[in-house]
C-alpha cells in the first residue's frame, strides 16, 4: 500500500507545484484587493472582483456570448454528428476504419493550424468567396465574424461528438429495431421510440462534453473572430497579461472553472449511465 | 403485410442521402487542413487560388529564418524532454495506483487527469501567477515542467488501461519462482505494459508539440515554439511562411498517427 503512494509521489509533487498551487493562488488572488498602482495587495481581502463580474453588463455580455456560441456549436455537432455516427456504425469493414482514421486525423493537428486553414478558406479572397463569385454572388465578409468562430469550433469539436455516439450505437440492440418493424411500426416512430432512447445517454454525454470544452476555447476565437466575438478565455488572458488586473482575471477564471467542473460531474454521471445502458 | 424497411425506393434514397452526407462531413473535416498543402508550394503571395508557379520558396524562407527554424527545434527539445518526464512520472504513478485499497486513490486519480478537463487558459494563468513569483517564467525548465503536467494524464490513462489487462497471477507466478520485485517489474510487468507506455508517450509528445495556450503565458523570447510562433504571426499579419510551417506540422502529426497505428497493430 505504502509503495503505491511512493510510486505516485513524484507525479504528485509536480502536480502540487504546477496544478494545485496555481489554482490555489488563483483562488486567493480573486479575493485580494487589486490596485492599478501597487498591484495585488496580499493581505487585504475583498469581494469586489466577483461583485463586478455579477453586476456589470459588460461581463453579462461576455458570459452570454460564451454560452450561446458553445450552445450553438453543441447543437450543430449533434445535428451533424448523429447521422455521421449512424453511417459509420453501419459501414462495412474497410471503409469504416478508413473513415475513422480520417475523422481522427484532425484531432491530432494543432488548433492553430486548423484555424489558419479556415482563415484561408473564409478570407476576403478565400476559396469560399471565390466560389460565391463564380456562382454570380457578391463576396461576403466571413472571416473575423461569429460565423467563422462557430464553423471552426464545430470542426474542432465534431470528433468529440462522433466517438461517444459510435460507442453508444455499437451497444444498441438492433433486434429491438427489427422487432418494432415486424410489428408494423413506421420508420420515424422506430427511430424516435426504439432507436433514439437507446442512444440518448451516449448522445447527452457527447453533447455535454462538446459544450464543456467549447466554453474554455481561446485560440480559435482569437484567430478567427473579431474583437466583439471573443469568449471568456480571451478576457481571462487579457486581464492577466494585458491590463494586468490579476484579481479580476482570477475571479473570471474561477467562474469558468466552477462551471466546467459542475458540468463535468454531470457529464461523467451521464457517460457512466450510457455505458451501463448496454447491459440493461 | 410486413414492409421491409431496408428495401424500396424510399430506403434507397435515404441510403444515398446518408452516404452523401457522410462524404460531405468528411470533406468538411479535411478541407481546412488540406487547403494548406497545395498553397504552400505556390508562388502567389496572396495565399489564394489560382495556384501560381510551383515553388519551394516558403520552405526555404522557413528553414533560413532563425526565428522559425529555432521555434521548430525548440518545440522538439521541449516535447522530447517533457515526454520523457511524463512517461517516467505518469508510468510510476499508474503502477502505484494499481495497489488496491489505497485510501485517497480515487482523489489521486482525479488529480492526475485534471489537466485534461481544466480549461487551458486557467492552467496557464495559474502557472503564470506561480511562475512569476518563483522566477520561472521565460525559462526552459519552467516550460518543460508545464508541458509535462499537461502530458502526464495521457500516460496515466494509457498505462492504466494496459495495466488493467495485466493478469495478477503472472506476478504471483514470478514471485513464487523466486523473482525479486525489481526482476518481476523488468521481466513481466514492463514488457506487458509497454504498449500503454508507447501510446501514452506518443500522446504526450503530440500534446506538447501542439500546446500553445499555456506556452503563450509562460514562454519568453527564447522559448518560441512552432505553434506559438504560428499563433502570433497569424494574429499580426498572414505571412506565406505560415503555409510551410502549417504543412510541416501536418506532416509531423500524420507521421505520429502512422507510428502509433503501426505500433498498435504489432
Amino acid at each position: 500500500m505504502s509503495r503505491g503512494y511512493l510510486l505516485s509521489l513524484p507525479a504528485l509533487l509536480l502536480f502540487t507545484g504546477l496544478l494545485i498551487l496555481p489554482l490555489g493562488l488563483t483562488l486567493v488572488l480573486s479575493f485580494n484587493v487589486f490596485d492599478y498602482q501597487v498591484g495585488v495587495k496580499a493581505h487585504e481581502w475583498t469581494l469586489a472582483h466577483y461583485l463586478a463580474l455579477f453586476s456589470d453588463a459588460y461581463f453579462y455580455e461576455i458570459f452570454w456570448r460564451t454560452f450561446w456560441i458553445s450552445a450553438l456549436v453543441t447543437l450543430l455537432c449533434v445535428v451533424i454528428g448523429v447521422p455521421e455516427a449512424y453511417i459509420l456504425s453501419r459501414m462495412g469493414t474497410p471503409w469504416r476504419s478508413i473513415f475513422l482514421i480520417l475523422i481522427l486525423t484532425p484531432l491530432l493537428i494543432s488548433v492553430v493550424v486548423r484555424a489558419f486553414g479556415w482563415s484561408l478558406l473564409l478570407g476576403a479572397d478565400g476559396l469560399v468567396n471565390q466560389l460565391i463569385q463564380v456562382l454570380g454572388g457578391r463576396p461576403v465578409k466571413l472571416l473575423y465574424t461569429p460565423f467563422a468562430v462557430i464553423i471552426a469550433l464545430v470542426h474542432v469539436m465534431l470528433p468529440f461528438m462522433v466517438f461517444p455516439l459510435l460507442a453508444a450505437m455499437a451497444g444498441c440492440n438492433r433486434l429491438l429495431v427489427q422487432a418494432a418493424y415486424s410489428m408494423g411500426a413506421r420508420p420515424l416512430r422506430v427511430f424516435f421510440q426504439v432507436y433514439l432512447p437507446q442512444v440518448l445517454p451516449g448522445l447527452a454525454a457527447g453533447a455535454l462534453m462538446v459544450f464543456i470544452v467549447t466554453l474554455g476555447f481561446y485560440i480559435t476565437p482569437a484567430l478567427l473572430g473579431g474583437p466583439a466575438d471573443q469568449m471568456i478565455s480571451f478576457y481571462i488572458a487579457q486581464f492577466t497579461t494585458g491590463t494586468l488586473n490579476w484579481g479580476l482575471a482570477s475571479a473570471l477564471g474561477l467562474v469558468l472553472l466552477v462551471a466546467t467542473t459542475l458540468l463535468y460531474l454531470i457529464q461523467s454521471h451521464l457517460a457512466r449511465r450510457g455505458s451501463e445502458g448496454v447491459n440493461r | 403485410m410486413i414492409r421491409n424497411p431496408y428495401r424500396g425506393p424510399l430506403a434507397w434514397f435515404g441510403n444515398l442521402g446518408l452516404s452523401l452526407s457522410g462524404w460531405l462531413v468528411l470533406a468538411f473535416l479535411l478541407l481546412p487542413i488540406l487547403v494548406v498543402l497545395p498553397l504552400s508550394f505556390s508562388d502567389s503571395r496572396y495565399m489564394s487560388l489560382p495556384l501560381g508557379q510551383f515553388t519551394l520558396h516558403w520552405y526555404e524562407e522557413f528553414f533560413a529564418s532563425p526565428q522559425w527554424l529555432g521555434a521548430l527545434l525548440n518545440s522538439f527539445a521541449i516535447a522530447v524532454t517533457s515526454t520523457i518526464l511524463a512517461v517516467v512520472l505518469g508510468g510510476l504513478a499508474a503502477l502505484g495506483l494499481r495497489h488496491p485499497a489505497m485510501p485517497g486513490k480515487r482523489l489521486i486519480e482525479v488529480l492526475l487527469i485534471a489537466p485534461m478537463i481544466v480549461p487551458a487558459v486557467i492552467v496557464g494563468v495559474g502557472m503564470y501567477f506561480v511562475f512569476s513569483s518563483a522566477g520561472l517564467t521565460r525559462t526552459f525548465p519552467g516550460l518543460v515542467l508545464a508541458h509535462t503536467t499537461l502530458a502526464v494524464p495521457f500516460v496515466v490513462v494509457n498505462v492504466g488501461s494496459a495495466l488493467g489487462g495485466l493478469n495478477q497471477r503472472l506476478l504471483w507466478a514470478a514471485a513464487s519462482m523466486g523473482a525479486t520485485p525489481w526482476m518481476t517489474l523488468r521481466k513481466v510487468t514492463l514488457p506487458l505494459v509497454s504498449p500503454g507506455l508507447i501510446s501514452g508517450g506518443l500522446f504526450a509528445f503530440a500534446t506538447s508539440l501542439d500546446e500553445v495556450v499555456v506556452t503563450l503565458f509562460l514562454a519568453g523570447p527564447d522559448q518560441r515554439t512552432l505553434p506559438r510562433e504560428m499563433f502570433t504571426t497569424a494574429r499580426e499579419a498572414l505571412s506565406p511562411v505560415l503555409l510551410s510551417a502549417a504543412t510541416i506540422m501536418v506532416v509531423f502529426a500524420s507521421l505520429l498517427l502512422l507510428v502509433s497505428r503501426s505500433l498498435s497493430k504489432r
